[in-house]
């Protein structure tokens, strides 16, 4: 019996969540998981909230994730990760960028300091592109799910077209040494 | 693999050979995949997709046309009639519902279609029966002589879950026999050929009892029955657990009768749990079946976990699911979406809200801006009704005509825009309508349309020349401007909204993401 494992990606439209989830549904996939992913698409993508699923478990019914059930969070921007805060069970684990992406016509976000955060941004620039911040939080996340290394880059691989993979690995490795 | 990406593998595995569609989230991506495996083409709108996938049925072949709920009102004209003439080639039409209003302006439920229409409709929960059922919608088109409606929702649509592909099977065109009492709907023809649908849909009315696609999963009591169907099934699966027991119905027109009454007969408490309106209660109720539902569901959005847990089960809602009062009073302001940065149309509606003028807006990216920090949108109802509208609003409101303008995208000008623009040249009124042409149905993810110069395939195509054919239907005022020249576009305003007669604005310029 799998047991279930509930994450949530939350995020801004163009970050990259889904490629993020996609990577994560291989895995499970790969060990055997029954898997759904739910994503957004359409007007929501434009610049506004993008909040992407992974479950994975013995067998998987409705593909949302219930509020209070969520077991790892991975916030691609800060202000919807805190959005994103009422899926989390209290134990959950989470992976937060602290990166803010401003709201059109509000004034800066404060952050309220309920996450420890990761600077994925500059790590992502660092490891040679800044649209690498999902897999430098996947980096991170991967110390709170039990998959091996040669897991993670075989399923890096399959969703990350090949000229990026090198990039790719990079930003997972020193997101992993956060 | 994505609810939409396993129908257009059903529609490859059926042996389709025609796809014509006119883009509309959640729909949209059935088509783009179909495109890398059979035919496939966008049309200008649903109600030409259809025609199209008529004809393609008469010809013989398996044809297929998908489309969002809005989509399917614009469709409708020929869909109710062509469930007269019947098909040749299997004929199955996806329409894709929005609980909850992600990304359409409203929550209508199109399982009334499939009443009215008298056609069978199957829902699919997941992607495997995504591919499935398409693949079974075909079948029972060819054996009840049917087109086939397949109800989809943004959740199914765009939910990734585990598919097993099959064989794509290879089906001959049918022959083509000309059979005028069959195929033209004259009143002469038409009353027999409403008989015939009531025979048929007897007959589907006893294979629906039967159907493999209606399943009954019994949980470990006989206390309560759900009967459920799509992502409603699943939520109400997820919520309710493994005691209840589960009636999925796969085919949700026509409904069972028998197996319904068998069931009340065996659970002591019979619950409908489904999305939007009380299509299978009303059924339920119809045939003295005691069930319930709507009493205590609401008809609005999606359900919640929680909504069902405390509906059914009685449970008050877990502290789990309201958030903590620390989280509660750090959330952030809500975050609507907006035009892309760097679109030229901020410039376009910059000027618009500078000089004040009321705007008839319409369906597209362009109605991003009637929210914050534009808010240069006065009025939206459906595709194309920018143009038509404003029209009646000024022969109502003559006054109105030197500050009022219509903004329509180019896709959706070409989609059903042409016909308003055509009215307003023939009863004469003084209106002048933008049209916002970057070439591409943006919206929707960058599809190609008649004014891009390709095709769905990526082949040349001719272009649209919006100009002639403005001009053509006698708008004697055209003039073309990019929108990056806010100052010329002012002036150009000012003078076309000053003029006593039709003009069109073309506001041109490639989208951001081209």
């Amino acid at each position: 019996m799998k047991k279930d494992k509930n994450i949530v990606i939350a995020g801004v439209g163009g970050q990259g969540s889904i490629l993020a989830a996609k990577i994560l549904g291989s895995l499970f996939l790969a060990r055997g998981y029954d898997v759904k992913l739910n994503e957004v698409h359409g007007m929501s993508q434009r610049g506004g909230v993008v909040v992407t699923m992974c479950k994975a478990g013995e067998k998987v019914f409705s593909p949302l994730v219930t509020p209070g059930t969520a077991d790892i969070l991975i916030g691609m921007e800060l202000s919807e990760a805190v959005r994103a805060a009422p899926y989390l069970k209290p134990e959950a684990k989470t992976f937060v960028s602290s990166r803010v992406i401003p709201i059109a016509g509000q004034g800066a976000f404060a952050d309220p300091g309920i996450y420890k955060t990761i600077d994925a941004l500059a790590i992502a620039e660092k490891a040679g592109n800044k649209r690498c911040e999902n897999t430098v939080l996947l980096g991170a996340a991967s110390k709170a799910l039990d998959f091996t290394r040669e897991e993670w880059e075989a399923a890096i691989c399959e969703h990350v077209k090949p000229e990026h993979i090198d990039v790719n690995l990079k930003a997972f490795t020193e997101g992993q040494a956060v | 693999m994505l609810g939409n990406e396993a129908v257009a593998r059903g529609l490859y595995e059926a042996g389709c050979t025609f796809v014509s569609s006119y883009p509309g989230t959640p729909s949209t991506e059935i088509t783009k995949y179909a495109g890398e495996l059979i035919y496939a083409e966008w049309a200008p709108n649903e109600k030409v997709a259809a025609e199209a996938a008529i004809g393609a049925s008469f010809a013989g072949a398996r044809a297929f046309t998908g489309m969002k709920h809005v989509g399917l009102n614009v469709a409708a004209d020929p869909l109710f009639t062509a469930s007269y003439t019947g098909v040749n080639g299997g004929l199955v039409i996806a329409v894709a519902d929005d609980m909850g209003c992600h990304s359409s302006q409203n929550e209508q439920d199109s399982r009334y279609y499939a009443m009215s229409m008298k056609l069978p409709m199957l829902e699919p929960s997941n992607s495997q029966e995504c591919l499935d059922f398409t693949k079974l919608a075909f079948e029972l088109s060819e054996t009840y002589d049917t087109p086939v409606l397949i109800r989809l929702s943004t959740r199914v649509s765009h939910s990734r879950s585990v598919v097993t592909v099959g064989e794509p099977q290879t089906v001959a065109l049918k022959d083509y026999v000309k059979n005028p009492q069959k195929w033209v709907m004259t009143p002469s023809a038409a009353r027999p050929a409403h008989a015939e649908v009531e025979k048929r849909m007897v007959k589907l009315g006893d294979y629906c009892e039967l159907t493999p696609v209606n399943t009954v999963d019994w949980g470990s009591d006989r206390q309560i029955c759900v009967i459920s169907s799509g992502n409603a099934y699943l939520t109400a699966r997820e919520a309710l657990g493994e005691g209840v027991s589960y009636c999925k119905l796969g085919m949700v027109y026509p409904l069972p009768v028998d197996a319904i009454r068998e069931l009340a007969d065996t659970v002591d408490e019979l619950w409908v749990v489904e999305e939007l309106d009380d299509v299978i209660e009303t059924h339920c109720k119809k045939h003295g079946v005691k069930v319930r539902g709507k009493a205590d569901l609401s008809p609005l959005g999606e359900y919640s976990v929680a909504q069902l847990r405390e509906a059914i089960l009685g449970e008050a809602a877990s502290n789990a699911d309201a958030p903590s009062p620390a989280v509660a009073a750090v959330q952030p302001p809500p975050r609507p979406p907006v035009l892309c940065p760097g679109c030229p149309h901020w410039g376009t509606f910059s000027v618009l809200k500078k000089l004040g003028l009321t705007v008839m807006g319409d369906i597209g990216c362009y109605t991003l801006a009637a929210g914050p920090p534009l808010g240069a949108m006065d009025f939206c109802v459906c595709m194309g009704a920018s143009v038509s509208s404003l029209h009646g609003f000024l022969k109502a409101r003559p006054e109105f005509s030197k500050k009022t303008v219509a903004v329509i995208g180019d896709s959706t000008f070409h989609h059903s825009g042409m016909t308003g623009l055509l009215n307003i040249v023939y009863n004469q009124t003084p209106a002048t309508v933008l049209i916002l042409d970057n070439y591409v149905t943006a919206m929707t993810g960058q599809q190609a349309n008649p004014g891009t110069g390709t095709n769905l395939k990526g082949e040349k195509t001719p272009v649209l020349d919006l100009e002639a054919l403005c001009k053509g239907m006698g708008v004697k005022r055209v003039c073309t401007v990019d929108p990056k020249d806010q100052a010329l576009l002012e002036e150009t305003l000012l003078a076309e909204c000053a003029a006593d007669e039709p003009s069109v604005v073309i506001v041109r310029r490639e989208c951001v993401l081209q």
